[in-house]
């Protein structure tokens, strides 16, 4: 044992050693922050959201790095859930603890085949994090918030993980889509379920709803409070005292909640911001004015741009065809090959209800 | 020039001579693998050795050569019958050698050159094939799993400093049993399995006595890293030791007397003092709760094996009121558990056991949350409240006061104390939050309350979010892991002087700015006590003191858990076994439940898979789905499946069969089931069965067959006739090899052509050359011999069942009388005869006759067995009192299988005696009719 005192890189150096990664740029990056929350995820579960992100955030004040290390948290968070590292349930009957309606656990170590060869590799090994050893433990590469394995030449990558015991996840279990509906159909099922919730008015302290926008490419700008104007059924969240707002589904009356559904699905398959935003996209598509998305293309690929958030199962469907890309003027951007592209469209609009943005003069959609 | 058997013969003579010569210690035994020839070498003896048996030469003079023949196949074991496939691959060695011939030689090699000794139960059962196999070191079959297994225990294993072999060996043992049963053969062999862990440590090193002959320990880590995983593995634990090895300078780890496992266990868990914890829901309320310790040390430190917890229940403080399996203190083990009431907790033991478990009880009696008025908590990072030891606040920390009565209002007045909501009772919380300078109010309100206050060096992790041990205070670590911590002093200081467990003084100048980030290292396993001393600059506190108080920071360092059980703790969804010991059979006839418990609406697809005596899986069959949460009578159809055909040979035949449930994305959870495989046992070829001989047993083993037509008649087999296959006619037979007192039976199913439904039926007859009571006397252990035994074959598990019924019958109608026992199985099978006749012929005393008919058996009185029902009515209305009868006539209706009539039995005339009580005989079996019944209306109300 060496006592030492240590300069923050030296700190952050080493710590990424303890994580198992290999390559370390001196400050808290999101492959390391997302080692640590898998790591934090297993030591702590079940445990809710808010408790995982603020024990990770404080363990890595003062090592340096980002200036919003809390947000830096909570994307990567985010980008664990999407991607099925970590799942968010609703507590088992079994638990011994009820502290949040929902529950933050480590997935079991799994792995998803992509058209080229090579596999994501999801979940958490316990206290090795990764379930690898020796030289294919070398060969992981970390890419943001996701890990990738290709295989050694020779290779059959699939028996050699199963041998593991790693879960071969197909396609489909991993995506985990909903079923292709029209849009007014999933609105009116997710209305008869709010309309089947008891009528009162209340006052919801800090609630806020998704409100109809003439440009509703500016998502943020849709937020807002309930004014006496708005009526109707509104997707919304209200606020806990602790931990993150709660999603819901609220049918407001001269801007007051008269009655409120917290948005879950059975069996916690989809995430509750999920559905809401599949909602949204749903209300907005009924009403003749379909969220967008814009193609731009970069050869050899095609970049598709998001102005509102996706839900998990659509970005992992995107990933698995290509990747995610630095946003350009939108909220997400994701690179596919441009033979991928057609299916990828159909895709957001089956299950989305999303339009292609038309051309404009000059502009960069094909 | 071709080289002869006798060049061959004394090569390898001068070859282990020299081995032996190079071993000098008794540690080192010499393997007969270790023989140094090429595989082209290998080859060429091969055909000596099979020519020589054509030729019919004596095979004495080269034994040394057959030795290492034996011994190469054993490497090449793939663990299916060593015998069958010795021969198969050395013909004629049935006519002119034989196996004790063979384990004499080795007998022979182990006495002239050390040669290694195989020991263990699995040597004594298996005692001529141990003798080949472990002299293969570690057959190629099994090196994925040893492989493993180093990576697992890789920490653990360079711990144990300066240990010999056979303590790795034993270590090996107590840890890595429960792959698969010949996995845990070789782990049996200690001292081969620690020479191999020393060797595969050092092959890269230099040292005195290689621990194997280098040559043979390069192959057989060729061999071994030719899978990905396995070199994995291998290079990982290799790394580890060799590492360990390094930093001690010696042979393995540190040179020490003790290990750090050992360390772990003596001081690893505080006997007293145990943690209080709090956590807050999201609605902003708390709730205590009770933090256990780490189970697994105190059953080592008190010597007490966790299969002693299956004989005890146990309450637990949070539960205080429902007694539970004794082994749920393995899984509380770590964790922190809510509880309902402060006063269920509070000063009284974690943990009773009942019957008390001598040392472990003693134990978990000094385990208690101690009593007082009121508790501290710190507030940590992870948002749960933990016990402070030793009673002291500081600056800027936020605490939870837990009081059992109200704090007095001036204390909350000074503290700034607020009362929050909880939800545990006979509690009250306050949240205090320490301000940055304490003024002398505040150091009085504090003192009042007993609190200490202190400026001290807060040390906290950084970077890896810790695992705390609520239980003792400690934070826990993994030996990969380099603790980095963050040190924070009340007071700006010069510089810290920081020692682990009261040695390596270091001295580390304090930043200048912020915190000052020190790392430790990475911390062999065990407990370890680091303390920070701090020396202040010149600007005294409020109080005038100049120096910081000392502060300590408890460190465990455990090694990793393997990932496949990490995860299984921490799933979505979970999987059990009730009870929890369960055997399969129990699964089968719906004595024990799986039970799943998982988010609702899951589907839930469940699994058999069975495995081989190497740990291979052989087969995975689908038993079905259900959607969670599962009903019972599901869960009951699905363990039910592995009775039937297809299944049921396979299950029987397994010596581990793996129920798994995969719930979607969730993951896959199961249990596992073992039984063990006897060293005689009978295998099925079509329709010929085949005795499998293990034990060397030979011609001293006497074989019987039984056909199911007639399954009383016994008749006499010559046991060469077993070699190569016994052909069984249709319906099928029961045989039954006798070894040693021992018998290994089967009832082989051929069912023959099976065109209609009629054809399944079989007339079978339970004869007896005397129709008397006494004949019972002969049926009983009939009934055992076939009750025992392994069905094999489609159909066996239904044609054994119909033998046993018509045994059963006839007893009953020796005791019963024939057109009575008639009527009763009529009435059971629904076909005629309404039990109320029946009932009426029981005997005079109507009323116990009526309670035989209207009580229900399958679950009697609460808190009472059906015998003890049974006797109770029995003494009721004075049926006998005679006290041998009840208990007999009860065994022989219910359960004749326990019935004991042999001369050390009850009085040779209890039979004599039974037969004159005819009401208490007809009582019982009237009352297993009824049961019978019960639970067959209680299936149909399932099914329906």
């Amino acid at each position: 044992m060496t006592i030492a005192a240590i300069d923050t890189p030296e700190a952050v150096r080493r710590l990424c050693l303890s994580l198992h990664l290999r390559e370390c740029v001196g400050e808290p990056s999101v492959p390391m922050i997302a080692q640590a929350l898998r790591r934090a995820a297993h030591v702590l579960a079940p445990c809710p959201r808010h408790a995982l992100e603020r024990a990770v955030c404080k363990s890595l004040v003062g090592l340096g790095g980002a200036e919003d290390l809390e947000s830096l948290v909570e994307e990567t968070t985010e980008a664990l859930l999407v991607y099925g590292d970590i799942l968010e349930m609703r507590p088992l009957d079994a638990d011994s603890w009820r502290e949040s309606p929902t529950v933050l656990r480590p997935a079991p170590p799994s792995f998803v085949a992509r058209p080229d060869g090579s596999v994501i590799v999801v979940g958490v090994a316990g206290d090795d994090i990764t379930p690898f050893a020796g030289e294919t433990e070398t060969r992981l590469e970390y890419r943001g918030p996701l890990r990738l394995l290709a295989p050694a030449p020779q290779e059959h990558l699939a028996i050699t993980l199963k041998e593991l015991g790693l879960i071969e996840l197909s396609e489909n279990a991993w995506l985990r889509l909903p079923p292709i509906e029209p849009a007014h159909a999933y609105v009116a099922r997710w209305k008869s379920d709010l309309g089947a919730c008891p009528f009162h008015k209340v006052n919801i302290a800090g609630l806020r709803v998704l409100a109809a926008s003439r440009d509703n490419r500016l998502h943020r700008d849709r937020w807002t409070e309930p004014t006496p104007s708005l009526g109707g059924v509104h997707v919304a969240r209200r606020p806990q005292k602790y931990g993150k707002d709660v999603w819901c589904l609220t049918e407001l009356e001269a801007g007051q909640p008269v009655r409120v559904l917290d948005l879950h699905s059975r069996g916690d398959r989809l995430r509750p911001c999920d559905i809401a935003w599949r909602i949204q996209m749903a209300i907005d598509a009924e009403a003749g004015a379909a969220q967008q998305f814009r193609v731009r293309t970069v050869q050899p690929e095609s970049f598709i741009d998001f102005f509102a958030p996706l839900p998990s199962w659509a970005t992992r469907k995107l990933t698995i065809a290509g990747r995610r890309a630095e946003p350009h003027r939108c909220l997400m951007s994701f690179a596919v090959p441009n033979s991928d592209l057609g299916p990828q469209a159909e895709f957001l609009r089956e299950r989305l209800w999303l339009q292609l943005e038309q051309p404009r003069a000059g502009g960069e959609t094909r | 020039m071709p080289v002869t058997l006798d060049a061959w013969q004394e090569r390898l003579e001068r070859h282990f001579t020299q081995l032996a010569a190079s071993r000098p210690v008794a540690d080192f035994p010499v393997f007969a693998l270790e023989h140094g020839l090429s595989a082209a070498d290998l080859d060429e003896i091969g055909i000596l050795l099979r020519a020589q048996l054509r030729a019919r030469l004596p095979l004495r003079p080269h034994w040394l050569v057959w030795v290492v023949y034996a011994a190469e196949l054993g490497y090449a074991y793939d663990g299916q019958e060593f015998w069958q496939s010795f021969e198969d691959q050395t013909p004629y060695w049935k006519e002119q050698g034989t196996r004790r011939q063979l384990r004499g030689w080795y007998r022979q090699f182990q006495k002239a050159y050390g040669g290694i000794i195989p020991t263990g139960p699995w040597a004594e059962h298996f005692s001529i094939i141990a003798w080949p196999i472990t002299h293969a070191i570690l057959p190629r079959d099994l090196q994925g799993q040893f492989a493993r297994l180093l990576y697992t225990l890789r920490f653990d294993l360079a711990s144990l400093a300066g240990a010999s072999a056979a303590v790795v060996g034993d270590f090996l043992s107590a840890r890595g049993s429960g792959g698969s049963s010949r996995f845990d053969n070789l782990l049996e062999q200690t001292s081969l399995t620690g020479r191999l862990v020393f060797a595969l440590a050092q092959q890269d090193g230099r040292t005195a006595i290689p621990p194997i002959y280098p040559p043979t320990l390069a192959r057989i880590t060729g061999d071994l890293e030719l899978r990905q995983n396995s070199r994995d593995w291998l290079n990982d634990a290799r790394a580890v030791l060799r590492d360990a090895r390094v930093r001690a300078g010696s042979s393995l780890a540190p040179s020490r007397g003790t290990s750090g496992s050992q360390r772990d266990s003596s001081s690893g868990t505080a006997r007293s003092s145990q943690g209080l914890v709090a956590r807050q829901s999201s609605a902003g309320d708390w709730t205590l709760g009770i933090a256990y310790p780490d189970i697994a040390p105190i059953l080592q430190a008190t010597g007490v094996s966790p299969t002693a917890l299956d004989k005890a229940s146990v309450l637990l403080a949070d539960r205080p009121e429902l007694p539970m399996p004794a082994r749920a203190l393995l899984t509380v083990s770590v964790r922190e558990r809510p509880i309902n009431s402060l006063a269920d907790a509070i000063g009284k033991p974690l943990a009773v056991l009942n019957p008390p478990i001598p040392a472990l009880s003693d134990y978990l009696s000094h385990l208690r949350i101690p009593a007082a008025s009121r508790w501290l908590l710190r507030l940590q990072a992870d948002g749960i409240a933990r016990l402070v030891r030793g009673n002291h606040v500081r600056a800027r920390e936020s605490y939870l006061l837990v009081a059992s009565s109200p704090v007095p209002e001036n204390s909350v007045q000074d503290l700034g104390l607020r009362l929050q909501r909880t939800r545990t009772k006979g509690a009250l919380i306050y949240l205090m939050e320490v301000p940055d300078q304490l003024g002398r109010y505040y150091l009085g309100a504090l003192a009042r309350l007993n609190i200490g206050y202190a400026l001290r060096t807060t040390i906290e992790p950084a970077g890896l979010v810790p695992r705390w041990d609520a239980s003792d205070g400690s934070t826990v670590w993994l030996p990969n892991e380099e603790i980095v911590v963050r040190l924070s002093p009340d007071t700006p200081v010069r510089e810290f002087t920081i020692g682990i467990d009261g040695a390596n003084w270091t001295k580390v100048p304090a930043s200048a700015v912020g915190d000052t980030i020190v790392s430790l290292g990475s911390l062999p396993i065990g407990r370890h006590v680091v303390e920070v001393r701090a020396a202040a600059h010149s600007v005294v506190s409020s109080d005038g003191d100049n120096r910081l108080e000392p502060e300590q920071f408890v460190v465990r360092v455990r090694a990793p858990q393997p990932w496949t059980d990490g995860v299984r703790e921490q799933a979505g969804f979970r999987v059990m076994l009730t009870p929890a010991n369960a055997r399969i059979a129990d699964l089968v006839c719906g004595a024990a439940m799986l039970e799943i418990i998982g988010p609702p609406d899951r589907l839930a697809i469940i699994e058999a898979e069975t495995f081989d005596t190497n740990g291979h899986a052989t087969q995975r069959a689908p038993l079905g789905h259900t959607t969670l949460p599962a009903t019972p009578r599901a869960l009951r159809q699905i363990g039910a499946k592995l009775g039937k055909e297809p299944l049921s040979e396979l299950i029987q035949a397994s010596p581990r069969i793996d129920i798994s449930v995969r719930v979607e994305e969730l993951g896959r959870c199961g249990v596992s089931l073992r039984q063990t495989i006897d060293p005689l046992r009978w295998k099925l070829d079509t329709s010929s069965a085949r005795l499998v001989d293990e034990a060397g047993a030979d011609e001293e083993v006497t074989i019987e067959r039984y056909d199911i037509r007639s399954p009383g008649h016994r008749l006499v087999i010559p046991r060469d006739q077993c070699h190569f296959g016994l052909t069984i006619e249709p319906p099928g037979a029961l045989l039954t090899a006798k070894f040693k007192g021992r018998r290994y039976s089967a009832v082989i199913s051929n069912p023959g052509r099976l065109e209609t439904f009629t054809d399944l039926a079989i007339h079978i007859t339970v004869g007896s050359r005397q129709d008397t009571i006494h004949a019972v006397r002969r049926l009983i252990p009939l009934y055992r011999l076939w009750m025992f035994a392994k069905p094999l074959g489609t159909l066996a598990p239904l044609r054994k069942r119909m033998v046993l019924d018509n045994i059963h019958w006839k007893i009953a109608s020796l005791v019963c009388g024939p057109e009575w026992a008639a009527r009763l199985r009529s009435a059971i099978s629904g076909s005629s005869a309404p039990l109320d006749r029946l009932q009426r012929e029981v005997g005079p005393a109507r009323g116990f006759a009526y309670r035989m008919r209207s009580t229900n058996w399958r679950q009697p009185e609460e808190g009472l067995i059906p015998l003890d029902e049974f006797k109770k009515c029995v003494a009721t209305y004075r049926i006998t009192n005679d006290p041998a009868l009840p208990a007999l006539a009860f065994q022989l209706a219910f359960e004749p299988d326990q019935v004991r009539l042999d001369s050390s039995g009850p009085a040779a005339d209890v039979l004599d005696r039974l037969g004159r009580n005819l009401a208490l005989v007809r009582g019982a079996y009237l009352a297993r009719a009824v049961r019978d019944r019960q639970s067959q209306e209680l299936l149909s109300e399932e099914a329906a």
